[in-house]
């Protein structure tokens, strides 16, 4: 049974504030994690067309502007609305998965996969693939411009969990790097050692094959 | 251009900019004296679409440690 126009203008009011508060949570979410301060404002303008119509709805509604079927004209508005703040989100969530890219890139490109492995073994097991995944999935996504599939919703609560989680796995693992740093010194001294023993090995069989050459002649 | 009345200007396009370019950081700086709105943007501290999408690009091309 299908809603009455009444009812399905309200469930779409509802949806617009929601994906609003949303947008806005996850926009100031992203905006600490971005490097240099800098602002993405594509969301900012999504967030402006989404405006223009839901007030183009509302001029219906409120009788500023007049016209045969304003139910039909107020839930395509609303519609148009919902489109703008869905890739409003993903914008969002693109920014947000590349900061936290970037930031896994600036604190561990310079160690060896073994000490971040020994400190932090969740990295390859968890981070890692989920921002791997995230970051191609919400690409996907961002490049849909028709943003009207059912799930859509569903795709929102699971990213916006993830790159929560994610953000505050990778302040975790900041707080490990000292770890990662020993552990790399350490490796490095054992490399040393092993170059260090092995050559003077080669100069004792060398000194060993000198003075048996000598005792047999 | 003006309209005659309000039901004239509900289905105009509102004048919101599709890209945002170098100009567009350029202006913004330009006329920050004008601007009461967040200190970033009149600072110019915003990406252009052009920059966004590079640096987009370059850190999803790097490997991941």
């Amino acid at each position: 049974m299908g809603d009455s126009p009444n009812n399905s203008i309200a469930s779409k009011k509802l949806k617009v504030t929601e994906l609003y508060l949303r947008v806005k949570d996850l926009a100031l979410f992203a905006e600490e994690t971005t490097p240099d301060y800098k602002s993405f404002l594509q969301p900012t303008l999504e967030i402006n067309r989404a405006f223009d119509h839901f007030n183009r709805a509302s001029s219906v509604e409120l009788g500023i502007k007049t016209i045969e079927k304003p139910e039909a004209y107020i839930e395509d508005s609303l519609d148009k609305a919902i489109g703008h703040l869905y890739r409003a989100f993903f914008d969002v969530a693109d920014w947000l998965s590349i900061n936290l890219r970037e930031a896994i890139l600036k604190e561990f490109s310079d160690f060896s996969h073994k000490s971040i492995q020994a400190v932090i073994p969740e990295y390859y097991q968890e981070i890692i693939p989920s921002i791997e995944r995230v970051s191609k999935e919400i690409a996907g996504l961002r490049n849909d411009k028709d943003v009207k599939a059912t799930d859509t919703y569903s795709q929102m609560d699971a990213y916006e969990k993830i790159l929560k989680e994610l953000h505050e796995q990778i302040t975790n693992v900041r707080g490990k790097k000292g770890g990662v740093v020993d552990c790399e010194k350490r490796l490095e001294r054992e490399k040393l050692k092993k170059l260090i023993i092995n050559i003077l090995l080669i100069i004792m069989a060398a000194i060993l094959g000198v003075l048996g050459t000598l005792l047999i002649t | 251009m003006s309209f005659k009345n309000l039901n004239d200007v509900i289905d105009a396009p509102a004048p919101i900019p599709s890209n945002i370019t170098d100009k567009t950081k350029e202006v913004t700086q330009a006329e920050s004296h004008r601007f009461r709105g967040s200190v970033r943007i009149a600072l110019g501290k915003f990406y252009t679409d052009e920059e966004y999408e590079a640096r987009r690009k370059r850190i999803l091309n790097t490997p991941l440690p």
